[in-house]
């Protein structure tokens, strides 16, 4: 179980981005990280990831800290960023090749699992090729593959929908509900309201770096006094509130 | 800034040359060994040249070194990512670029194929021809510059691809140019080339699109390769924190990339030898040294002590170049979330780096081997290899230190 506590952090120890977070992600569970363009949800990934040291609060995976097991904890951890970044010196397949090797899986169960990828993805006549060629969307499309290669226990999710065709973004809602009920814990960060309602199992709203509301639809509903509300109603109805 | 089209070519010329100035500022302070050292090489080989028995080599340097000349058509726009998007509705301003973008270039091209008849004038005139003779070959390849010019503007506004006018133009200057050297600037020489040129001329420009289809994306990536060619040579000598790196798939290397046991271990090697054999550099640096190693050692076949002396030289200055090849890396998040130890990533480099530089030093040694001492071969070879693990276990740890 991934567990944030009381986290404060940001790009500089002086100005933080966010504020006293607090959330879990349960294994077998979609926890969906929502909230404007700057609210927090990249800074709280990073943070998750090990990318920032924060200046408040701890992050336990399975009970460990990254600072503490840097090894095993990252051995869990499989990360699609909203921004795909490749080496531009290898094809498809060594990208898949490189992510099977440092993760220590075995060459045959590799192979198998990146044939399949590939296909799942229609991608399997790009696999000699470099990124040079590949449009946003496939790039996008590697960064998933070498996630989903891994198996891994945490699955974070930034923003993986920009780009995609509509054929890639279901094979990825499958997968990840499969990891899922692999018993994979799922931070997913978008905002496809729609998609993350039907997928999400809990919520946590942010504004301005703090949490401004979390839970699952009814708790939030009932906190807000919104009932029957969707995500996309009880989403604004928070982003408005204490405005003029 | 205030920004005006009319002025757009202008004012980023003058910004480029101001950061040339620059870097070129920062180059000449640093006082650097290479430079002058390959200057007074250079010295050295024309020298030999002058007197050498047989006019052959010079025929066929002059050849090479005037076809290079007049076929490298490296043409800058000074283009800029949004231009197409921005200048979109100025389309009479953007003709105007073009035009300046071409005028510009050709007295830029012109400019630097004056220097280089200028370094083969006293060669020429002294193993090839007397001085009136030089003059025609002077105006013959002037023209010649412009108009390779001329096909490689005209040849980037018709729907083909580029590697077509490429063999066409570098197939056409050597023949025009050795013609010339063998012969001499005859008419009929003259003639039949003046023809040829007008008809490839012609060809391409009845194929040109039409003025508004400007080539946006050969114009920019024209530009960005030649903004890349500047930064990596600044970066030999100056921090450049824009340079940008081209990959060239050379499939021939592929099978070393292939011989890597497939386990977590090699990981990094996996990454950094491809990283090697596919990004434009430190490869293309590496292979000049040693080539020029090669071609020094095979032209003066010296004694094992100069010998060493050499390969280990040229060693030492590829050991420098190549923790690029780990450093370029640095910033990749995938490689701080890899399950690994931070350590295994300088120890890969170090055990990749070994057999990198014992088979360099080995291929700078080669033509010693079909030299008069074959004991000098086997020494500087046995020497390359020696070099190449003190480098690696001694020099490079200490270069690797805060990557």
């Amino acid at each position: 179980m991934l567990e944030v506590h009381q986290l404060t952090g940001g790009y500089f120890p002086q100005q933080p981005v966010i504020h006293d977070l607090s959330f879990h992600v349960q294994p077998k569970e979609i926890v969906c990280l929502i909230g404007l363009n700057g609210a927090g949800k990249s800074t709280t990934i990073k943070h998750i990831l090990g990318f920032l040291r924060p200046t408040k609060g701890t992050i336990l995976f399975d009970g460990q800290t990254q600072l503490d097991h840097p090894e095993s904890f990252r051995k869990k951890i499989a990360y699609i960023p909203e921004t795909p970044y490749l080496y531009p010196e290898l094809t498809l397949k060594e990208h898949l090749q490189l992510t099977a090797m440092a993760y220590g899986i075995k060459k045959k169960h590799a192979e198998g699992r990146m044939e399949e990828l590939m296909e799942t993805f229609q991608m399997t006549r790009q696999a000699d090729w470099y990124p040079s060629t590949f449009s946003k969307g496939m790039r996008q499309k590697v960064m998933i593959m070498c996630a989903f290669l891994i198996q891994p226990r945490l699955l974070i999710v930034d923003e993986p929908f920009v780009g995609l065709d509509p054929l890639a973004i279901h094979s990825l809602l499958e997968h990840m509900v499969q990891l899922k009920e692999q018993g994979c814990s799922i931070l997913l960060s978008t905002h496809v309201l729609a998609t993350a309602e039907k997928y999400g199992d809990r919520f946590v709203i942010l504004k301005e770096g703090r949490i401004a509301l979390q839970g699952d639809m009814a708790s939030m509903r009932q906190q807000t006094g919104l009932d029957q509300a969707s995500l996309d109603q009880l989403f604004v109805h928070v982003m408005k509130e204490g405005r003029p | 800034m205030n920004l005006r089209l009319e002025s757009l070519f202008v004012t980023r010329l003058l910004l480029a040359w101001k950061k040339g100035a620059r870097y070129f500022a920062e180059i000449a302070k640093g006082m650097h060994f290479f430079p002058i050292a390959l200057i007074v090489l250079i010295g050295y080989l024309y020298s030999l040249l002058l007197q050498s028995p047989s006019p052959m080599p010079v025929y066929i340097l002059l050849t090479v070194l005037l076809t290079w000349g007049v076929s490298a058509t490296h043409i800058r726009t000074f283009l800029e990512e949004p231009d197409p998007v921005f200048l979109y509705p100025a389309q009479q301003h953007v003709q105007r670029y073009l035009t300046q973008i071409l005028i510009y270039n050709t007295a830029v091209q012109l400019l630097k194929m004056m220097v280089l008849l200028t370094f083969c004038a006293k060669l020429y005139i002294a193993r090839l021809g007397d001085p009136n003779s030089f003059l025609i070959l002077t105006l013959c390849l002037l023209g010649l510059k412009g108009w390779n010019l001329s096909v490689h503007w005209f040849q980037l506004r018709t729907p083909e691809p580029e590697w077509a006018g490429f063999w066409l133009r570098w197939g056409t200057n050597l023949l025009i140019i050795g013609w010339l050297l063998i012969q001499g600037p005859q008419p009929l020489v003259l003639g039949l080339s003046a023809i040829w040129l007008f008809l490839i001329l012609g060809s391409y420009r009845k194929r040109m699109n039409p003025p508004h289809m400007i080539p946006w994306e050969r114009l920019l990536s024209l530009e960005q390769q030649q903004v890349a060619a500047y930064y990596r040579f600044a970066s030999h000598f100056v921090d450049v924190p824009y340079r940008t790196e081209e990959v060239r798939p050379r499939k021939m290397w592929n099978w070393v990339s292939c011989i890597l046991p497939y386990q977590s271990d090699y990981t990094y090697r996996f990454l950094y030898l491809r990283t090697f054999f596919r990004r434009k550099e430190p490869y293309g640096a590496i292979t000049r040294l040693t080539g020029l190693a090669a071609i020094i050692l095979a032209i003066l076949q010296p004694d094992i002590l100069p010998a060493c002396i050499l390969v280990g030289t040229v060693q030492l200055l590829v050991s420098i170049q190549l923790p690029w090849i780990m450093r370029i890396h640095r910033y990749q998040p995938w490689l701080r979330l890899y399950p690994l130890p931070r350590s295994q990533r300088r120890m890969e480099f170090i055990r990749l780096a070994f057999p990198l530089l014992g088979m360099q030093g080995t291929l700078a040694a080669l033509p010693l081997w079909w030299g008069p001492l074959v004991w000098t071969a086997v020494v500087a070879t046995a020497f390359a290899w020696a070099a190449a693990w003190l480098l690696s276990r001694l020099h490079l740890p200490r270069l690797l230190k805060g990557i």
